[in-house]
């Protein structure tokens, strides 16, 4: 197939041109957003994943400046969520802050062209001129479609390019099509667009079906590779059951696969610690070297491993497209506590990060919805947290096999993600029972086919996964160490005195004011200092503790920080720490992106009053019965 | 001496950072973006 343009050539004008690319949620939008600016944005196979603004920018063969807005997914300009208006608002010139674009791009997935077709058709009645953009055209090849795009490009009167975005077949077409396109926006009349009523949304859809007809044919031999797969993958028990099978297999590799890796990182940092403190003399400098930034900075890197693995089974699920089946199936649990469909895709981002989570929540058009989703979201395990619980783990819980060869430590961390799991479904229901009643909405979803993953786009989001960690690690985990350090050191102990200088500084006050209101939740001074840097990132508080125990060793005699807690901290009291950082509201920046989110400081108060009291409640209720049980 | 004086200001270069990462940084661009763009609220798609 090759571009079509029906108009004559124009000539060519050298202003910028904006490009607006629109398409179906899933339609590989933001692979081509990536393909035609090179931007290295997140490609994701579940729906609704562009819930934010992305502009890039590309030169023309032709030397022109062409400025691309990646906008969020939609079926339709009749807008409903957050992110629906957006689009609407892009295409039609009225967001605020934004200047109208020359040209819509629709992309489409070449597979599944049923209801983009609308939405090209919908495009076309706003007045601007558009391009269709028939990506993923190598699939539909594969699966025995033929398309035929020159009818295609007379019945819709746009442009059709077919497209392969991942590979960057054709995007030089496209581009070309884009310029050509621009020299029209000028003479296209003003917008004639009104939102449709539904009757004319079902013409539309009409029209669809019969241009679908008239220019698609169905494969001779259809695939049922996906139909087959989808038959055994999606079965309502044996679906479930696959996916915890995968979910549990992920987190055994987390633990098991990590592990060479972390223990050769553990004694790079201790040789670098061991050969500074021989070759400075001893004082405050090394101290700090060694003390706050080895032992602080080296005990929160060390994760970077983990972190690698669970995010390499996360991106490649995405990329074979299992992770929209993961929504399917858990659409009915989930419907079941009270929460959308759509709260899936918000609630699996958070358990990368809970702010990209909560933002994703834009997707969810019922405002109440939304904000259960919003409440519950932090409560989903976030990598942040995956230093803290593989520390507590891999000190206190066995490492030995179970139930015929099962990692125990691996079983652990896979109940801590289940807890999350579940209690922000309990969370979710109480609030539909008792404060906000009412039917949940249905949702809609097209699964992707089946396709194999792009190592190259594994490889670049696993990388980048990894260099924004170490990012962090580098600076607000680094200087928020050496503030530790600082604490933890000034004022020095007085002459003579009994205890270890560190009961005497700063972070030994804080601490010991602070432990009478932790005491009962089984917490020491240190557990409680812990907590108060962990509010600018959960990890920070292992860096904390890391720093801590280092400082009260003196002369960096460290070792391990696992082996430390090991031998200072009860079973219990461990236990109690992983219980409270299930639950707690332990990072700034989510309290600060829901004030955003919701315009009001009422649900940042709401969050962190609610998962407070868990916390406290759930840290009591373990450190009690851990030590009625004897792990006192 | 001269290490303790080395050591404060390595601490407030710290201190420094995390402020402005932390607190400042947001605030600044919330205020840049407020009065750029009056109808950035909840449901604006502008990152800020």
């Amino acid at each position: 197939m090759s571009a079509l343009d029906l108009r004559p050539e124009p000539a060519v004008a050298k202003a910028a041109v904006r490009v607006a690319l629109v398409g179906n949620p899933n339609s590989g939008k933001t692979a081509m957003f990536n393909a035609l600016t090179g931007s290295r944005q997140k490609v994701a196979n579940y729906a609704g994943v562009t819930v934010e603004r992305k502009e890039g920018r590309l030169t023309a063969p032709s030397g022109r400046a062409i400025s691309i807005l990646d906008l969020p997914g939609t079926y339709s300009l009749r807008a409903r969520s957050p992110d629906e208006l957006v689009t609407r608002d892009a295409v039609l010139g009225r967001l605020a802050g934004e200047t109208p674009p020359d040209v819509v791009v629709c992309v489409a997935d070449a597979t599944n062209l049923r209801l983009v077709l609308r939405l090209a058709l919908e495009l076309k009645a706003v007045g601007r001129p558009c391009v269709l953009a028939l990506n993923m055209i190598d699939i539909a090849e594969r699966q025995g479609l033929e398309i035929d795009a020159e009818r295609l490009s007379r019945e819709l009167a746009m442009p059709v390019v077919a497209t392969v975005a991942t590979r960057r077949r054709n995007i030089d077409v496209l581009v070309d099509q884009m310029e050509r396109q621009a020299a029209l926006s000028a003479a296209a009349g003003a917008d004639a667009w009104s939102e449709p009523s539904a009757g004319q949304i079902r013409a539309l859809h009409r029209e669809a079906e019969r241009i679908l007809k008239t220019c698609v044919l169905p494969p001779k031999r259809p695939d049922t590779w996906t139909g087959r797969l989808d038959n055994v993958l999606l079965h309502p028990v044996g679906g479930i059951l696959i996916l915890l099978a995968v979910l549990f297999l992920m987190f055994q590799a987390v633990f098991t696969g990590a592990q060479p890796v972390m223990d050769l990182i553990t004694a790079g940092f201790d040789s670098v610690s061991a050969a500074i403190g021989h070759a400075m003399p001893d004082g405050l400098l090394k101290s700090l070297i060694c003390d706050g930034v080895i032992a602080g900075v080296g005990s929160v890197l060390v994760f970077l491993p983990q972190i690698m693995i669970l995010f390499l089974f996360i991106i490649i699920l995405e990329d074979v497209g299992y992770m929209a089946r993961a929504a399917f199936l858990l659409d009915k649990i989930m419907g079941g506590a009270g929460l959308h469909g759509r709260a899936f895709i918000p609630l699996l981002s958070s358990f990368a990060c809970a702010i990209p989570g909560i933002m994703a929540t834009r997707v969810i058009d019922n405002k109440r919805d939304r904000l259960t989703t919003i409440l519950v979201a932090p409560l989903m395990t976030c990598s942040a947290r995956i230093p803290i619980y593989t520390l507590i783990i891999s000190a206190f819980i066995p490492r030995r096999q179970v139930l015929g060869g099962l990692s125990l430590q691996g079983l652990v961390f896979f109940g801590l993600y289940a807890v999350g799991l579940v209690s922000a479904l309990a969370v979710a229901w109480l609030v539909r029972k008792v404060f906000w009643r009412g039917l949940a909405e249905p949702f809609l979803m097209e699964l992707p086919a089946y396709k194999a993953p792009d190592p190259l786009n594994v490889a670049r989001n696993v990388l980048q996964r990894g260099q924004i960690f170490l990012q962090r690690a580098g600076t607000i985990i680094l200087s928020m160490m050496i503030l530790i350090w600082f604490l933890s050191t000034v004022p020095g102990a007085p002459a003579g005195a009994p205890g270890p200088a560190i009961d005497y500084s700063f972070a030994g006050m804080i601490g010991h004011a602070m432990q009478p209101v932790l005491a009962p939740v089984g917490f020491s001074w240190q557990m409680s200092v812990a907590l108060i840097p962990g509010m600018a990132a959960r990890e920070v508080a292992v860096g904390a503790l890391g720093t801590v125990y280092a400082v009260s060793a003196g002369d960096g005699a460290t070792g391990a920080l696992g082996g430390v807690l090991a031998h200072q901290w009860s079973l219990a009291s461990a236990l109690a720490f992983l219980a409270w950082y299930v639950f707690a509201p332990q990072c700034a920046s989510t309290l600060g992106v829901v004030k955003r989110e919701t315009n009001s400081w009422l649900w940042p108060i709401v969050m962190f009053v609610y998962m407070t009291a868990l916390a406290y409640a759930a840290a009591f209720a373990t450190f009690h019965v851990a030590r009625a049980l004897g792990g006192g | 001496m001269l290490q303790t004086l080395i050591v404060y200001a390595i601490v407030a270069v710290a201190a420094a950072w995390t402020g402005w990462s932390m607190f400042l940084r947001g605030w600044l661009r919330r205020r840049t973006a407020a009065k750029t763009d009056a109808n950035c609220g909840p449901d604006c798609a502008c990152g800020d």
